[in-house]
C-alpha cells in the first residue's frame, strides 16, 4: 500500500512538470522609415455586453432554443467589456518640396502648399476594460478564449463602421485646423505673414485659409 | 373513458419518443450555438468617439510584428499569438527653435514609443492556457490577462531600445525635421539630438 502511494506520488509529480521550451522568435517583423506629421488622433470606444439571450428578443428558432436552455440554467452571466481604437490624421512630409513654399519679400508673405491630409487606423489597446462582471450559480466563467472572440467580433464591426460612416471625418477636420495653426505659427516666427493651403488628394492646391498672426 | 390497454402500451412510448426528439433537437441546436457564445449572447454597441486630440508629432519609424506571447503568474501559464503595430514619434508642437543665425538650430524632443495591438483580423489568438499544478485552476481573469499584455508590450518596447530601432528613429527624425524647417525657412537647419 505504501509502495503504491509512493509510486502514485512520483507519477503525479512528473505529470505536473511542464517542459519549458526555448524562446520562440517573431513570426514576422517589419520596420519602416516614414516622414509623417501626425496632427490629430481620435480615440474610438467600442463596448459589448455578454448576456444570456432573452426569449422576447429571439428572432430565429435557434435563438429561441438558446433562450429556453439559458432559462433552465442555474445562475446568470452578465459582463460588459470595452476597449479603444485609434485613428490618426497626418500629412506626409516627404512630399513637401521647396516648390511648395513661395516667398514674397515685398509683401512679407510666405505661401505654403501643404500635402493632403491622410487618415489611417493606428492600432487598438491590447487590454480589455472589464466594466462589469457577474457570474452566479453554476454558470461557467467568461474565459480568455471567449473574450478574444468577442474582441475579434467587436473589431470587425468597428472596421465596417469606420469604412461606411463619418468617424474618420472628425479626425480629418481636427487635423486640418491643427495644420493651419501649426505652420502659421512656424512661419510667423520668421517675421513673415503666412498664407497656407492644403492640397486635396489629387495634389491640386485648394485655397483653405489665409492667416495672419 | 378508459383507454384500451393495447393503445396505452404504445401511446406512452410514442409520446416519450417525440419529446426526446424535440429535446435532442433543442440540445443539438443550442450546443452548436454555444460553441460560439458571442453569436447568441453578446450585444455590441455602436462605436463612440471618446476623444479627438490635436497634436503635432513627427513620426519617423513605424513597426509591425507578429509574435508569440508566453507568460505566467504563479502556476498559471498562457501562450498566445499577437499582431502588434506601433510608432516612434517626437512631439514637435512646442519646438525649441533658434532662427536668429544663418542656420536654424532646433533641439529634437524626447521620443515617445507607442505599442498597440493591430486592427487586422486575428490580432490576438489564444493558443493555450494551463495550470502547471495538478489540482490548480486554469481560469484566467481579465485583469491577469491584461497584466500579461502590458508586460508583453513593455518587453517589445525594451527590444526596440536594445536593437537600435529607437536610435535609428532619432536620427531619421532629426534628418526629416531639419529638411522640413529648411524648406520653410529657406535656410539650412541643424537638429541637436539630446542624449
Amino acid at each position: 500500500m505504501i509502495r503504491f502511494i509512493f509510486i502514485l506520488s512520483i507519477a503525479l509529480a512528473f505529470i505536473s512538470c511542464v517542459r519549458k521550451g526555448p524562446d520562440t522568435p517573431d513570426f514576422y517583423s517589419e520596420i519602416r522609415s516614414v516622414d509623417k506629421l501626425i496632427l490629430s488622433e481620435t480615440r474610438v470606444t467600442k463596448m459589448a455586453t455578454v448576456r444570456d439571450p432573452d426569449f422576447t428578443d429571439a428572432e430565429t428558432l435557434g435563438d429561441r432554443a438558446a433562450a429556453v436552455i439559458s432559462s433552465l440554467k442555474v445562475g446568470q452571466r452578465v459582463a460588459v467589456y470595452s476597449y479603444d481604437t485609434y485613428i490618426q490624421s497626418y500629412i506626409d512630409l516627404s512630399s513637401l518640396t521647396p516648390a511648395d513654399v513661395v516667398v514674397n519679400d515685398r509683401d512679407r508673405t510666405v505661401t505654403l502648399y501643404l500635402p493632403p491630409i491622410r487618415t489611417e487606423l493606428a492600432g487598438r489597446d491590447g487590454t480589455l476594460r472589464e466594466e462589469h462582471y457577474r457570474v452566479t450559480g453554476f454558470r461557467s466563467d467568461i474565459g480568455p478564449q471567449e473574450r478574444a472572440r468577442l474582441k475579434e467580433r467587436m473589431n470587425s464591426e468597428l472596421l465596417h463602421e469606420i469604412e461606411s460612416g463619418t468617424i474618420a471625418e472628425a479626425s480629418r477636420e481636427s487635423a486640418r485646423a491643427k495644420a493651419l495653426e501649426y505652420f502659421a505659427t512656424l512661419i510667423s516666427a520668421s517675421g513673415y505673414r503666412p498664407i497656407i493651403s492644403i492640397k486635396d488628394s489629387s495634389s491640386r492646391p485648394l485655397y483653405e485659409n489665409e492667416t495672419g498672426l | 373513458m378508459k383507454m384500451k390497454p393495447v393503445f396505452k402500451t404504445y401511446l406512452i412510448p410514442a409520446v416519450g419518443l417525440v419529446l426526446a426528439g424535440v429535446l435532442a433537437y433543442l440540445g443539438i441546436t443550442c450546443a452548436r450555438r454555444n460553441l460560439d457564445v458571442t453569436a447568441s449572447g453578446a450585444e455590441i454597441s455602436p462605436a463612440r468617439i471618446a476623444e479627438v486630440r490635436r497634436m503635432a508629432r513627427l513620426c519617423s519609424i513605424e513597426f509591425y510584428r507578429e509574435l508569440p506571447m508566453r507568460d505566467s503568474i504563479g502556476t498559471k501559464h498562457i501562450f498566445a499569438r499577437r499582431k502588434i503595430q506601433g510608432q516612434i514619434t517626437f512631439d514637435v508642437d512646442s519646438l525649441q527653435l533658434d532662427a536668429t543665425g544663418d542656420t536654424v538650430r532646433i533641439v529634437l524632443p524626447r521620443e515617445q514609443v507607442v505599442v498597440r495591438e493591430s486592427t487586422e483580423p486575428d490580432s490576438y489568438e489564444i493558443v493555450d492556457v494551463w495550470n502547471s499544478s495538478v489540482f490548480g485552476s486554469s481560469r484566467l481573469s481579465n485583469s491577469e490577462e491584461n497584466l500579461f499584455k502590458r508586460r508583453h508590450d513593455r518587453r517589445i518596447m525594451s527590444t526596440l531600445y536594445a536593437d537600435g530601432t529607437v536610435t535609428r528613429a532619432r536620427r531619421d527624425a532629426a534628418t526629416n525635421l531639419a529638411r522640413m524647417v529648411s524648406i520653410l525657412y529657406g535656410r539650412p537647419a541643424m537638429v541637436v539630438i539630446r542624449k
